[in-house]
């Protein structure tokens, strides 16, 4: 059986290095190469690869971006690939998942290669656990950066920074953004979790704002305030959110 | 501990000075004295206190009092008593003196009677003043005491500070190379196959390069030629990997070449237009580095075409650099990220050009 593998890596000669070393192989065949982090997730939503040798230090979305973006369970065989990352290195023995580090020999390589083609072979769910991997990850660098969001067919990076407030909605959040708005398939809690607390906070139960893009507070009724956003946007502070804001209200 | 050793010379001279002021005071107070005898009697005088002095001074360095803690009533009450035996002492002494050079002037012998009938008298009119003057002798020591160790303390603190600076300068720099010298390795591994020619080229490149951080005889500053030299190797080395995305333009006039700025500022800069600017373009970029001098200062330039800086978190090459420029430059120095959406970016850095053309701040 032939296994398609996707091949991502932001320098042009590292791709061309592991399409060399795959020309020893003759079961598995290349079928895409992403010189970035949306054009992974792209292709692995729509190739469904069997195998994916993922570089970890990308521009814009990195290769934890494209696991995270993917979801872990819909993540095919994965081989991390990095030349420097302390923290990836940590995550990776802390859950015992195989990488290659840069350079690496046609030896190491076809190790990693032959534990790959076992995970492959397994039934799915049986290979390394990512989901772990990325709670871990998460521990050391608690805050992303970046959301990935999906307008029609399309992918679309968004700046956490540029996020004006969030609002749920049934079991989506939506995110405002300069005129325009996307939907997330994210819990408000959970999205919470991952934005830093020094930027966004929650003021209602629908409700995150970016505290930047605050304009005004003016009281309103029964101990409620009136947020009003620089945008003009205006929203409610609840009584129950009230005591986050202490320090200015 | 420190000790005061005060230069000898300094400290007779001063006694002497004493003398010869407490000898105006006694010629302005009996004008009908002989200045001679004025003069001779004073100094005399005085120079039987230095002597009584350095006991004192004995004390301060062996003795001295640290603070107005109560712990250290002991030492303070060895002071008073030891300033009041010798302001005693002294003056009796002094006494003596005085008696001696006046019965020269009587022809007179000296006789027991007549000390013990003066003495009372003079240790009335002198011992106060006396006593006030030990104590201004003491403090004049511990001053000096002081003064000494929050000198030396503060020469050895500069020398931390400078010890300290040029460690964190060496780990900020060491901290720029990793990255870049794992995926050049990787990219020569790919270019021996496909391409040997560009995988010698990058491995000299690499060397030079290596050669460059490894070694540093100028210490923390460095001529413009040799950091663009530096830059060269490894921008040479990048426009292997991106394979002609990448085009460099160097505007740098050939008289500035001479001038001094930290080493390695420019790469992080370099790195980030490289990053930031070109990486995402599939059609690649320009890099435009410029440098030109402005009101006292060296004007430094980073431009790249690609699709501009978004005001957000700093990467770790430019907190580096930030912390680098503050080290070194105290302030003095400027760091400015232009850019607009679409339109690349510009970085300007400005560095004072006296610090810029001499041996260094």
């Amino acid at each position: 059986m032939n296994l398609r593998a996707l091949v991502v890596d932001d320098e042009a000669l590292a791709r061309q290095r592991i399409r060399h070393l795959l020309r020893r192989t003759d079961d598995i065949e290349v079928v895409a190469e992403c010189a970035n982090g949306l054009e992974a997730v792209k292709a692995i939503e729509d190739l469904k690869p069997d195998l994916v040798f993922l570089d970890i230090q990308m521009p814009e979305l990195d290769g934890f971006g494209v696991v995270e973006a993917v979801g872990a369970e819909g993540m095919p065989p994965t081989l991390f690939i990095t030349a420097y990352d302390q923290h990836a290195l940590k995550a990776f023995e802390v859950h015992a998942l195989d990488y290659l580090l840069k350079p690496f020999s046609p030896e190491r390589f076809h190790k990693a290669l032959e534990r790959a083609r076992r995970w492959c072979l397994q039934q799915p769910g049986m290979g390394p656990d990512l989901e772990a991997l990325l709670a871990g990850l998460r521990q050391e660098r608690p805050w992303v950066d970046r959301l990935l969001v999906k307008q029609g067919d399309r992918h679309v990076l968004v700046r956490t920074a540029a996020l004006q407030w969030i609002e749920a909605e049934d079991n989506y959040v939506r995110l405002h953004v300069e005129g325009t708005s996307h939907l997330l398939r994210q819990t408000m809690s959970g999205l919470l979790a991952r934005l830093d607390p020094a930027q966004f906070r929650r003021i209602h139960r629908s409700a995150i704002v970016n505290l930047d893009c605050i304009k005004e507070f003016q009281p309103w009724s029964g101990g409620d305030h009136l947020v009003i956003m620089r945008d003009g946007t205006r929203l409610t502070l609840s009584r129950t959110f009230r005591e986050q804001f202490g320090e200015w209200l | 501990m420190t000790h005061v050793n005060p230069r000898w010379s300094w400290y007779w001279g001063i006694w002497a000075l004493m003398g010869l002021y407490m000898a105006s005071w006694d010629m302005a107070m009996y004008p009908s004295g002989s200045t001679l005898r004025l003069l001779m009697m004073n100094l005399l005088q005085n120079g039987t206190w230095g002597l009584l002095g350095l006991f004192l001074l004995w004390l301060a360095n062996h003795r001295p009092i640290e603070s107005f803690a109560w712990s250290q009533w002991k030492t303070w009450g060895l002071h008073l008593l030891a300033s009041v035996a010798v302001a005693a002492f002294g003056l009796f002494l002094a006494y003596i003196i005085s008696l001696l050079v006046q019965l020269g002037e009587w022809k007179k012998p000296l006789d027991m009677a007549m000390i013990l009938k003066g003495l009372p008298r003079f240790y009335r009119s002198y011992f106060h003043t006396n006593l006030l003057f030990m104590w201004a002798v003491v403090a004049a020591f511990h001053g000096l005491r002081i003064y000494r160790k929050y000198k030396t303390r503060e020469v050895v603190t500069a020398q931390l500070e400078a010890r300290f600076a040029e460690a964190q300068n060496l780990a900020l720099r060491m901290q720029l190379q990793p990255h870049f010298l794992f995926n050049t390795l990787n990219s020569i591994s790919a270019l021996v196959h496909s391409n040997p020619d560009g995988a010698d080229e990058m491995i000299s490149r690499l060397g030079d390069f290596l050669r460059a951080t490894l070694d540093e005889p100028q210490g923390p500053m460095v001529t413009l030629r040799r950091e663009l030299a530096f830059i060269q190797d490894y921008l040479a080395i990048e426009q292997i990997r991106f394979q002609d995305r990448l085009r460099v333009e160097v505007q740098i006039p050939a008289e500035l070449m001479d001038l001094r700025l930290p080493s390695f500022i420019l790469q992080p800069l370099v790195e980030n237009a490289l990053k930031h600017g070109l990486d995402d373009r599939p059609q690649g970029g320009t890099l435009y580095l410029r440098a030109r001098k402005e009101a006292g200062n060296l004007v430094l330039e980073v431009q790249d075409d690609g699709d501009g800086y978004v005001a957000g978190r700093e990467g770790v090459g430019l907190t580096n650099v930030r912390s680098r420029l503050g080290l070194l430059y105290k302030g003095t120095s400027q760091l400015e990220i232009m850019g607009t959406v679409g339109h690349g970016t510009l970085v300007v850095l400005r560095l004072p050009l006296e610090a810029a053309a001499g041996a260094g701040p």
